[in-house]
């Protein structure tokens, strides 16, 4: 094997993030010299798509691509208007998919199996008997953060009780601004959509330390996260009226889901009814019913329809569920696992396209057999096509 | 440009793609095993491969200085296409076994049940940004380039979700103390 692995060890350490740098099980990855050459070899004189900007034949590729390219548009109109898919309908073009670098829902369960037992390459996913095979259609609708964060921004300061804020001068990451309180601070993140984050003001320890030893303890001030105890009505009786506060003019949150011993309740986003993938309120607070910490989602301005576009069935859509190449846990089979599919229900999830416009993509969420929840596009897989190229930095 | 210089605009990109090859293969290998463990070595070869395809393309977009970072965006979205697309899927499926039991990357993660807790328990975005910092070694400069967002988001998103990591980590452990206490 080319690469040095090593083995799984638990550092005497209390520190989460240290764990985590010493939990990275591969330190590195040799590629001998001869493969890189070779690797060389066959990029620079592969097949045309692998040539460069400044390959002297450069004119004759471009000539070719252009004739390429027509002979693909008058093939996809042809297979388009053959197979009776409406013909006016962009492609859509996906440069990035909110919930896509990671298989499974956060959270979600082991494939089998306990830890050190893993080893299982694949995943392979089946349709249960109960998924429907109909296709139907949805709309697609675009959206844009507000121009001007402010307003909303104090409207949520408002609502969850920031006494006297003032505005920080541009945030502190270009595209949000934040609203410093007296004894809390609210910020909008950019990323990948807009979003209020609020925090108290905290002791600068956050649970542990490093002393002037270099070892890792414990903060000796009291944290501001460690209260456990609410109950499930009392979260609930804090946290509706600041969910009804903040919630944003063409949004709604559905029913809120209490993380036991946590004191932490999440509210999913939804439009028009349908959830949001990965679009929540989250509430957190101290046993005595103070808020710690909180985000949510700002409002969309002006969600317009982007078109109305066929989706793929839920049985046939399980063929682009995501989550194979990404194995978390297993059961010690050498043979792929196979999850099925039990039932789903349409979603939306948040998509970059590769101009930039942000995009509510109808998706399925399909529970699967082993308690797993997953994901896949539902938008007929013509009409989708996904980059494989960076984005600019800014 | 006429032919001479594009000649020798040519042999510095293909000089310029030998030296990101031989310079920063194996680190782009090595940040796709731990993405997509445990793979074989030859089929990260291949996506590693596939990494340099796209800087050949874009060969004078590849920035001096901050190369690596780049890479790795490319990288992210080479495995994410790979991930989706159905015949890439199959190709790199037909040949993908385990070749021994071997503990995932998130496995090794959880040698600590409480970190595979809390790890888990983070937003998709939060893992992404303290994996290729605690993993790939990547601070907010590098993460800005391979994110494609600015530093100061780079920045904040870090601290932010490292300060949820602890935070969860804390609450995780003393969830599992206490439930620990209620059963004795």
């Amino acid at each position: 094997m080319s690469s040095v692995d090593k083995e799984p060890t638990m550092p005497e350490l209390s520190d989460p993030a240290e764990l985590l740098r010493e939990a990275n099980p591969v330190d590195s990855f040799a590629i001998d010299p001869a493969r890189r050459e070779q690797m060389h070899t066959a990029i620079v004189n592969g097949s045309p798509s692998m040539r460069g900007p400044h390959d002297a034949r450069g004119w004759q590729l471009k000539a070719g691509a252009i004739a390429a390219a027509l002979v693909l548009i008058l093939f996809g109109v042809l297979a388009l208007r053959w197979s009776g898919t409406p013909a006016h309908l962009k492609t859509i073009s996906i440069h990035s998919v909110q919930s896509s670098q990671f298989g499974t829902t956060p959270g979600g369960p082991d494939h089998g199996g306990g830890p050190g037992n893993g080893g299982v390459s694949t995943i392979t996913f089946v349709p249960g008997p109960l998924l429907s095979g109909a296709t139907s259609s949805a709309a697609i609708y675009s959206f844009d953060a507000p121009a001007d964060p402010s307003t909303p921004l104090a409207n949520v300061a408002s609502a969850l009780g920031i006494v006297s804020p003032q505005v920080v001068t541009g945030g502190n990451n270009g595209c949000g601004i934040g609203l410093s309180g007296a004894t809390a601070k609210l910020f909008s993140d950019c990323n990948p959509t807009l979003e209020w984050i609020y925090n108290v003001d905290l002791p600068s320890c956050q649970g542990v330390t490093t002393n002037a030893a270099g070892q890792v303890v414990s903060c000796v001030t009291a944290w501001g996260f460690n209260d456990s105890g609410a109950t499930q009505a009392q979260l609930e009786e804090w946290s509706s009226p600041a969910a009804a506060a903040v919630t944003p003019v063409g949004l709604t949150l559905g029913d809120p889901v209490y993380a036991s011993g946590l004191n932490h309740v999440t509210y999913p986003c939804e439009f028009n009814g349908t959830a949001i993938v990965g679009c929540e309120a989250i509430f957190q607070y101290s046993n005595a019913g103070k808020l710690l910490y909180a985000s949510g989602p700002l409002a969309p301005s002006s969600p317009t329809e982007f078109g109305t576009y066929p989706l793929t069935s839920p049985r046939d859509a399980v063929a682009e569920v995501d989550g194979d190449l990404f194995v978390h846990g297993g059961t010690g089979s050498s043979s792929p696992v196979t999850v099925t599919l039990t039932s789903s229900t349409t979603v939306y999830e948040v998509a970059t396209l590769t101009d930039g416009t942000e995009v509510l993509l109808p998706a399925y969420s399909y529970a699967g057999g082993n308690g797993g929840t997953y994901t896949a596009i539902a938008v007929s897989p013509s009409l989708v096509s996904e980059p494989t190229e960076p984005e600019a930095s800014s | 440009l006429d032919a001479e210089q594009e000649v020798t605009v040519t042999s510095a990109g293909k000089d310029r793609l030998r030296a990101l090859i031989d310079g920063f293969a194996p680190d782009v290998g090595a940040f796709l095993r731990r993405r997509s463990y445990p793979l074989q070595a030859a089929d990260i070869e291949e996506l590693v491969q596939a990494v340099f395809v796209v800087a050949w393309r874009r060969i004078d977009e590849v920035p001096s200085g901050q190369e690596l970072p780049w890479l790795i965006g490319v990288a992210r979205n080479v495995l994410n296409n790979a991930r989706r697309s159905h015949s890439r899927r199959r190709a790199l499926l037909s040949r993908v076994r385990p070749v021994r039991d071997e503990p995932s990357a998130e496995d090794l993660v959880t040698a600590s049940e409480e970190l595979k807790r809390t790890f888990r328990s983070l937003g998709r975005s939060d893992r992404e940004i303290l994996l290729l910092h605690f993993w790939e070694g990547l601070e907010a400069p590098e993460l800005a380039v391979a994110l494609g967002i600015r530093q100061g988001a780079a920045s904040t998103r870090l601290s932010r979700a490292t300060s949820r990591l602890r935070a969860n980590y804390l609450l995780a452990g003393q969830h599992a103390v206490k439930t620990e206490s209620e059963r004795t």
